[in-house]
């Protein structure tokens, strides 16, 4: 298991609020564009979309590749930030 | 694929559900991924030369488990690509000899021979090393497997239990390995420490001894008229006496203890 980056760590620190989608762990400038252009705007519509797939892994996978074209390590990154913020707070 | 776009969510969750996927809500934002997974699951238990037949040239590598048709979005897997091309180069012999992938495998294909390196799949997954060994394994018709046979997971990925980590939880490493000594440095700076100390039974003697003796200094120094005193005192003083006589060398400390004895016996 790879270790979690800063930015991960910082997401399941606290509450989501009002933070940019581009908090999310594996979401930078490029992928994080995309999503607002898809209406991903804030991090908590792309939970609520988490949480619609039920938090399977692989559907969220699928769901990332096809919103923001994120590659399989980005996909895993932004998987296990939104779990672990899940485990947290839901 | 043109029958599952025609599914209401409703019957796309049942089929779903047939299949033993237990899908959530199927809303306008998952009800594409929803069917990719049935189209998935249907190619995979499906007869898979009529999906090839239908569009055998145009085959792309998505992503690891999947390989998209461009002209007409049909969805199969590599294994599938890799069956077909094996059967339709020579269908009697796909099906005569069988080769045992514990990883990749999926229930229902048709087993394949491996009949030369060439015939490898399209993409590197992480088990390479366990192909190669099952390779091997039609060879030397071995019965050790590198990694044991697993089922499928209801969502058609094939997984395989990892070889449990040293030390893990639930698995100290003294336990597991018993030979190993634990070679952490603050394990063996622990130890020296532990080496240096007085042993405790040692510190407990000396402590006795100095309470004792701390004892004998305050009954004799103590002018006290109770009675439970006395006869401690007269224990005292008797030991004092015979320190004295012991230590006859060095009378001094002990004369005034014992003219105190003296004094408080007669006041």
């Amino acid at each position: 298991m790879s270790s979690t980056s800063q930015k991960h760590k910082d997401f399941v620190a606290e509450p989501m609020a009002e933070k940019n989608v581009n908090a999310l762990a594996g979401i930078g400038d490029v992928l994080g564009r995309r999503l607002e252009e898809r209406g991903f705007d804030k991090a908590y519509v792309v939970l609520g979309q988490f949480l619609v797939l039920k938090k399977d892994e692989e559907l969220f996978r699928d769901w990332l590749k096809d919103t923001c074209s994120a590659n399989s390590q980005k996909q895993g990154d932004c998987y296990g930030c939104l779990r672990e913020w899940c485990d947290s707070f839901l | 694929m043109r029958d599952i776009i025609g599914l209401t969510n409703d019957e796309l969750k049942a089929t779903l559900l047939k299949h033993g996927v237990k899908a959530g809500p199927i809303v306008a934002s998952t009800r594409a991924l929803y069917e990719r997974r049935l189209a998935k699951l249907l190619h995979s238990y499906g007869p898979e030369e009529t999906a090839l037949n239908a569009c055998p040239s145009s085959w792309t590598m998505g992503t690891e488990f999947r390989a998209e048709c461009e002209e007409c979005g049909k969805v199969t897997l590599p294994q599938v690509l890799s069956t077909s091309s094996v059967s339709l180069k020579s269908k009697s012999s796909a099906l005569s000899r069988s080769q045992d992938f514990s990883i990749t495998q999926m229930p229902d294909l048709p087993e394949f021979e491996l009949q030369t390196p060439k015939n490898e799949f399209f993409f590197y997954t992480p088990n390479a090393s366990s192909y190669k060994q099952s390779t091997k394994e039609h060879v030397a018709d071995g019965p050790t497997r590198f990694y044991p046979k697993t089922g499928l997971m209801p969502t058609g990925v094939a997984v395989t239990c990892r070889r449990p980590i040293k030390g893990a939880a639930g698995r100290p490493v003294q336990y597991k390995y018993p030979d190993l000594p634990p070679a952490s440095p603050l394990t063996l700076e622990r130890q020296g420490v532990e080496r240096r100390l007085v042993p405790v039974y040692i510190q407990m003697v000396v402590f006795l001894a100095m309470a004792g003796l701390l004892y004998l200094v305050y009954a004799c120094m103590e002018e006290n008229p109770y009675n439970p005193l006395l006869p401690l005192l007269d224990g005292a003083s008797e030991a004092m006496t015979m320190v004295m006589r012991t230590t006859e060398s060095e009378p001094g400390p002990a004369d005034p203890l014992d003219r105190a004895a003296q004094d408080s016996l007669s006041g």
